[in-house]
């Protein structure tokens, strides 16, 4: 299926991952429920680094046939990060985190 | 950024991995070590990919060692075509899982990079390909190609770089990193990022030097140990990639036998006192015409009719000439050529670069296995050889022929017509065991041709300058000059009474 896929790269526990992943939770509630989301952790599935050609933690990738766009590092301007990943927010304005 | 546990890592003998470079392999004192991390500085097209790619394929090929190979520029696909002429088959090597790819080239997606991050994920990779084959190797190539890639803070990149080098080096990997240079001389690496992971600094250069390309192979730093220093030639082969041509200025160790064989002129033999030595290397010197290509043929013929093999590496004259030259003198190379007694070369100096004929040489004189070689003549290579590459030849050929315990005979051609030194002459006097002058000498309105042995090493010689003449069936030696004339004086007159 071409089900698009928003995949979070983060390494381990450390707390670079768990900011990454609590931004990634904030960026959720601002777009649709129907996305489909995936964290993975590199250090347990490298296998699955290697597939996708990641380098950097954390990488926060919209997988697509016809365009993947990826972001790496910060998540916390989540305007600046849809906006470049090309996801439309839902509804009414957010404040920032 | 040296700790003390990398301090201890020192004192201890640190086990040595192979590149396959042979020639590189003795500079760095039987290879680098396992468990540090060697930069491969080069400009682009120094051969830094081939070099790093060779370390891996002799490791797999010759000391069950597999390799994990990270690219950071060209797709696994286009490093496996483009290495298949060095003969390297990378794609079986994956296939058998002797080999790993780790492909961190870059990707189609577009990329935005905000803020803080790591390079776990590549890190992560890179063991697991290690683990998954059990590689004892690594290579990564190239690392320039990485900050190129991730525009932002160099700072993140080169501490990122140092915990992977740390990591791998924990894991007793060899690893070798290939890094870019600017320029042939200056900067070590774009980004200095040696400074960061290098326990070892190697760099490859390609200079332009009077319109001829030379390649040579520097260690610049070997933490821990000694290494050789200066810069070793080096060049690209076809199904061998990275050959070095082994500096044996470092050792004298070849033997010295007192057996004597015939230069293939009686009369020059008994001047010699008995003969060349079977492992020397005479140098016979003189303007053209004084009879240079037929002392060769003598040397050639005289070693053929006594049962040896002969070769001959003509750089002036085309086979059909040297041949033609022959047959007036008497001798039938043709037919020596057909009874496999004899092997003649000749090639134009300006085909290819000095390491590549000191190769061919070598290559040949192994395949051929003669007892004697001539070099007819020195002074037509070194016409395309920058200064310093000249002298380097020059060493590596005298010693490559003693070490195979064969009798050489090189010719250099001088100047002037009239007594006078060429520069080859100067290059090799010293390095050759004989040294034969052949001289235009000028005796009131005549002009005669003089012979005279001017070093013999290890062995008595005539002291006297012989005259002679050549004919349909060679040379011939006559009396000595009474008057003795100057030889080395060029133009100036003797008038004997």
């Amino acid at each position: 299926m071409t089900q698009p896929v928003l995949r979070l790269y983060i390494a381990g526990t450390s707390a670079t991952a768990r900011r990454a992943e609590k931004q990634f939770a904030h960026l959720l509630g601002l777009i649709r429920p129907e996305w489909k989301v995936e964290i993975i952790d590199v250090l347990e599935r490298p296998e699955l680094a290697e597939k996708a050609g990641i380098l950097a933690t954390p990488t926060l990738s919209y997988e697509h046939p016809e365009r993947s766009r990826r972001i790496i590092g910060d998540l916390s301007d989540a305007k600046r990060v849809l906006e470049f990943l090309g996801i439309e927010m839902m509804g009414i304005p957010h404040d920032h985190a | 950024m040296t700790t003390h546990e990398e301090d201890a890592d020192v004192s201890v003998v640190l086990e040595r991995v192979k590149t396959g470079v042979n020639a590189f392999d003795e500079l760095v004192m039987g290879g680098l070590p396992r468990g540090r991390t060697t930069v491969v500085g080069g400009t682009p097209g120094s051969g830094k990919t081939v070099f790093a790619t060779q370390f891996l394929a002799h490791g797999i090929t010759t000391h069950g060692e597999n390799g994990v190979l990270v690219t950071f520029e060209e797709p696994p696909a286009d490093i496996e075509a483009n290495m298949r002429g060095f003969g390297w088959d990378l794609s079986a090597w994956r296939k058998q899982g002797l080999l790993a790819f780790v492909d961190a080239s870059p990707s189609a997606s577009d990329e935005l990079v905000i803020g803080e991050y790591d390079l776990a994920a590549l890190l992560s990779r890179i063991e697991h390909a290690a683990k998954t084959i059990n590689a004892r190797r690594v290579v990564l190539d190239s690392l320039t190609q990485l900050f190129d890639h991730f525009i932002g803070d160099p700072k993140v990149l080169r501490r990122e770089l140092f915990r992977i080098s740390s990591a791998l080096k924990k894991a007793k990997l060899a690893v070798l990193m290939t890094a870019e240079r600017t320029n042939e001389y200056g900067e070590i690496t774009r980004h200095r990022l040696e400074e960061f992971v290098a326990d070892n600094v190697v760099i490859l250069r390609n200079v332009l030097h009077r319109e001829k390309r030379r390649r040579t192979i520097e260690v610049l730093k070997m933490r821990g140990s000694h290494h050789a220093e200066g810069e070793a030639p080096f060049t690209l082969l076809e199904n061998k990639g990275v050959v070095a041509v082994p500096l044996s200025s470092l050792r004298l160790e070849q033997q010295s036998s007192m057996i004597r064989v015939t230069s293939g002129n009686r009369a020059i033999d008994d001047m010699c006192g008995g003969g060349f030595f079977r492992d020397s290397v005479t140098l016979v010197s003189g303007a053209t015409g004084t009879g240079k290509t037929l002392l060769v043929t003598n040397f050639l013929a005289g070693g053929v009719a006594t049962g040896e093999k002969a070769i001959l590496f003509g750089y002036e004259e085309s086979k059909g000439q040297l041949f033609r030259n022959a047959n007036g003198w008497g001798v039938d190379f043709a037919q020596m050529e057909a009874d496999g007694k004899l092997k003649v070369i000749c090639l134009y100096p300006e085909a290819q670069a000095l390491p590549d004929h000191l190769l061919t040489i070598q290559g040949l004189v192994d395949e051929f296995q003669p007892n004697r070689v001539a070099i007819d003549s020195i002074s037509a290579l070194e016409r395309i050889a920058p200064d310093v590459g000249f002298r380097e030849f020059l060493i590596s050929l005298t010693s490559f022929i003693k070490k195979r315990e064969i009798a050489g005979l090189c010719t250099a051609t001088s100047k002037s017509l009239v007594g006078g030194e060429s520069a080859s002459e100067q290059h090799i006097s010293t390095l050759t065991d004989s040294i034969i002058l052949l001289r235009y000498i000028q005796q009131q309105d005549t002009m005669h041709r003089g012979l005279m042995v001017l070093k013999m090493r290890g062995s008595e010689h005539a002291k006297e300058i012989r005259r002679f003449t050549i004919d349909g069936s060679g040379m011939h030696l006559g009396e000595p000059f009474k008057q003795a004339p100057n030889v080395f004086a060029g133009a100036e007159f003797e008038y004997g009474r």
